[in-house]
């Protein structure tokens, strides 16, 4: 179950990249365009620094979510095994 | 020819937000990976299972920060330079508008006469598709 709404996650994501992905290389050119692919983490922020003029604030909601979401699902996951492993201390920290 | 050459740093840092957000971005992440946390979840390798041009990239990082260098260039080779990229934004984002501007203007004029980043982003694709088709990642 867990597996599956990964992948649903997972696919959103990746076309609200896309999408975004897209608007970048209309936008800016090939350069900027071929550095949005290589780094998805630029194209994340362009499409926030850009969101109002390019219409795009819906879907830079939905991808923001949809990290934060990815982001503590999988902190949860790292703090269990850690935790689990060796009672490490340095994770009360960030927790 | 001038459409290649066109700048890609220079309008970057021209924006001191847009500068500011990528440097900080870029070291979060970095961070995060260090301390073994998730950082930034590739969308592309998360469908595809194919990794991005820029994954292993933050590891890569990671590991030349902690002086390992030939790990980290095994990890990936573009991380002393991608280092320096983001190195460069960031020092330009916290500099006096005045001052960033000159900055500006005489990186848009290297971009364009050298055209250094086309041929960093252009090597950056070449690279990702030898380790894709021939050496594999990691």
């Amino acid at each position: 179950m867990l597996g599956v709404i990964s992948n649903i996650v997972s696919i959103v994501a990746w076309i609200v990249g896309i999408l975004v992905l897209i608007k970048l290389f209309k936008k800016e050119g090939v350069l900027k365009g071929i550095l949005g692919i290589i780094c998805m983490l630029y194209t994340f922020i362009w499409g926030w620094m850009h969101h109002k003029e390019e219409g795009i604030t819906t879907i830079m909601w939905v991808w923001t979510a949809i990290i934060i979401v990815s982001m503590v699902f999988g902190g949860v996951v790292a703090s269990s095994i850690a935790s689990s492993a060796a009672g490490s201390s340095y994770l009360s920290l960030f927790i | 020819m001038v459409k290649i050459f066109s700048p890609v740093l220079a309008p970057i840092i021209r924006s001191r937000w847009e500068a500011l957000a990528i440097s900080v971005a870029a070291v979060l992440h970095v961070a995060l990976i260090t301390v073994g946390l998730p950082g930034w979840q590739c969308p592309i390798k998360a469908v595809t299972g194919v990794p991005c041009p820029g994954c292993f990239l933050g590891t890569a990082i990671s590991l030349l920060l902690k002086g390992k260098l030939q790990q980290s260039l095994g990890m990936h080779a573009f991380a002393p330079i991608v280092v320096l990229g983001v190195g460069f934004i960031g020092v330009a984002s916290l500099l006096p508008d005045t001052v960033r501007l000159s900055v500006v203007q005489k990186t848009a004029e290297i971009e364009r006469r050298t055209g250094i980043t086309a041929i960093i982003l252009f090597g950056l694709l070449f690279y990702w598709s030898l380790r894709l088709f021939w050496f594999g990642f990691g």
